[in-house]
């Protein structure tokens, strides 16, 4: 008898994660604990707007817990606002681990000393997200308004490469940190640690589209992509995964609302962390009924005519259902600047003759729901 | 490495790991291992043995169980468990004490 099998846990993990997309398994979900942040960054969509009440308990936390693990949930991510200002963050992150779960978290590591790299490095998380804002003192504190930041979290760094713990880092690209971000690739390949970056920002939760102003134009942002990946290796591998010529009517072609949910700090439901559409709330309704609401929202079809409907490129997007949602009202709007990075992109790969969308030749169709007006006088006009 | 002829010695389970049924999978999560795979894949009858390990018993009383529940030999079972044993034993998930006199 082997009672322990000798599979490798990424074969396992694949096995789990067929079986969760074959039947719809909220396989992974990402719990805000905290809304708050000790930085102030200007393109936040959550922190600005939150109350120092907007935190979860560590009992409703467990709330949570019990629910997403009957439901079949195995990876946690624990984020805010900033999850190490939270007073019970740590009986929080080990409630969720003594739960089973494989436990990541998303931190700007401001509050990564000594004690809590000695921590993590006993109860290790499975994944650590650093946000990075810039590469230099005067550029970190002109981003995040905090004095020292740079220095502190350069120092978290430091202790918890110390200590072997894996983790990530991850910048927005966005106008203020578009010309660092090929430093801070280089820092974080210096140090053997993953760099992301994401083209995307959202307004504000409560609405204030401020934060839109930072957005990267598609020039600016093809720009940018060839700085990082002058051969554009790593956008070329993916797209080749995904464009084939076929389209398709879903809206929601990604894991949310299939196999991974978003829980905010009142226990309100939705798709991921980019839509901030509430659909039910963990604290009130059993879970199998707002999971049930949830799986009707991302299995919602483009109306007949909408240009995405009908666009080769749509799982390549720049932009998608969440962030679409966030700047026209509907998962079914349609973000023309989106689809000029997008198509952008596929020139640049040789899969569009001219990288010019057809709604600007054509025109967008009237009945299709576009950027409310707040938005589109933030969103970049030209490059 | 845990030994296979001193079946009166008895085992229980580490609190280092949790176990969870989940999409099928009979997991064994690690609380503390710094690996970048700390889970392990159970078989229904390894679940089983590790539920039975939350308190102390012996490989006999292990292997009793296991040969009740699946109509196999004492012999037989006694076999599995040790093997299993050694397996948790490797991932340190288990300790081990003589029994009381």
């Amino acid at each position: 008898m082997t009672a322990i099998p000798r599979i490798s846990a990424a074969v396992m993990r694949g096995r789990m994660i067929e079986r969760a997309r074959r039947e719809r398994i909220p396989l992974q979900a990402d719990i805000e604990i905290i809304a708050t942040c000790n930085f102030n960054c200007v393109h936040c969509y959550i922190a600005p707007c939150a109350e120092r009440e907007d935190l979860m308990s560590l009992e409703q936390a467990n709330i949570i817990f019990d629910k997403l693990q009957a439901a079949g949930t195995q990876m946690v991510l624990l984020t805010g606002g900033e999850v190490f200002t939270h007073k019970q963050f740590k009986e929080i992150y080990l409630s969720a681990k003594r739960h089973g779960f494989e436990v990541y978290i998303n931190t700007n590591a401001y509050l990564i000393g000594e004690r809590w790299a000695d921590f993590l490095a006993e109860w290790p998380p499975k994944g650590l997200s650093i946000s990075l804002y810039g590469m230099s003192p005067e550029s970190y504190e002109r981003l995040t308004g905090i004095p020292k930041s740079y220095e502190r979290v350069m120092r978290a760094i430091d202790l918890l490469l110390e200590r072997g713990i894996a983790f990530d880092l991850k910048c927005p690209a966005m106008t203020i940190t578009a010309e660092e971000l090929p430093a801070m690739q280089a820092f974080a390949k210096a140090k053997g640690i993953r760099f992301r970056t994401d083209y995307s920002i959202i307004p504000q939760e409560k609405g204030d589209t401020g934060p839109l102003q930072l957005q990267l134009g598609p020039q600016g942002a093809m720009a940018l992509e060839k700085r990082l990946d002058p051969e554009l290796k790593s956008f070329r591998g993916y797209a080749a995964l995904r464009v084939d010529g076929s389209t398709t009517d879903s809206v929601y072609k990604c894991g949310a609302g299939k196999t991974s949910l978003h829980i905010n700090v009142h226990g309100g439901v939705s798709t991921c962390s980019t839509s901030r559409k509430v659909i039910g709330n963990l604290f009130e309704q059993p879970f199998d009924e707002i999971w049930e609401t949830l799986g009707g929202k991302v299995a919602m079809k483009y109306p007949a005519g909408h240009p995405c409907a009908t666009c080769q490129f749509s799982r390549i997007c720049a932009g998608c259902p969440a962030t679409v949602e966030q700047l026209t009202g509907m998962p079914t709007g349609y973000v023309q600047m989106y689809c000029k990075m997008t198509h952008q992109r596929a020139y640049e790969l040789g899969y569009h003759p001219t990288g010019v969308p057809r709604t600007v030749t054509e025109g967008i169709p009237a009945h299709v729901v576009t950027p409310t007006r707040a938005a589109a006088r933030m969103l970049p006009v030209l490059a | 490495m845990i030994s296979g002829s001193v079946d009166s010695v008895e085992y229980r389970r580490r609190d280092n790991y949790v176990y969870r049924l989940t999409v099928g999978e009979h997991l064994l999560v690690a609380l503390h291992a710094r690996s970048d795979e700390p889970l392990y894949a159970l078989t229904p009858t390894g679940a089983q043995l590790w539920e039975r390990l939350s308190g102390w018993a012996s490989v006999d009383q292990l292997a009793e169980s296991l040969a009740t529940e699946y109509e196999i030999s004492i012999e037989e079972a006694r076999q599995d468990v040790r093997d299993f044993l050694d397996q948790l034993g490797s991932l340190n998930a288990v300790e081990s004490r003589e029994p009381a006199v």
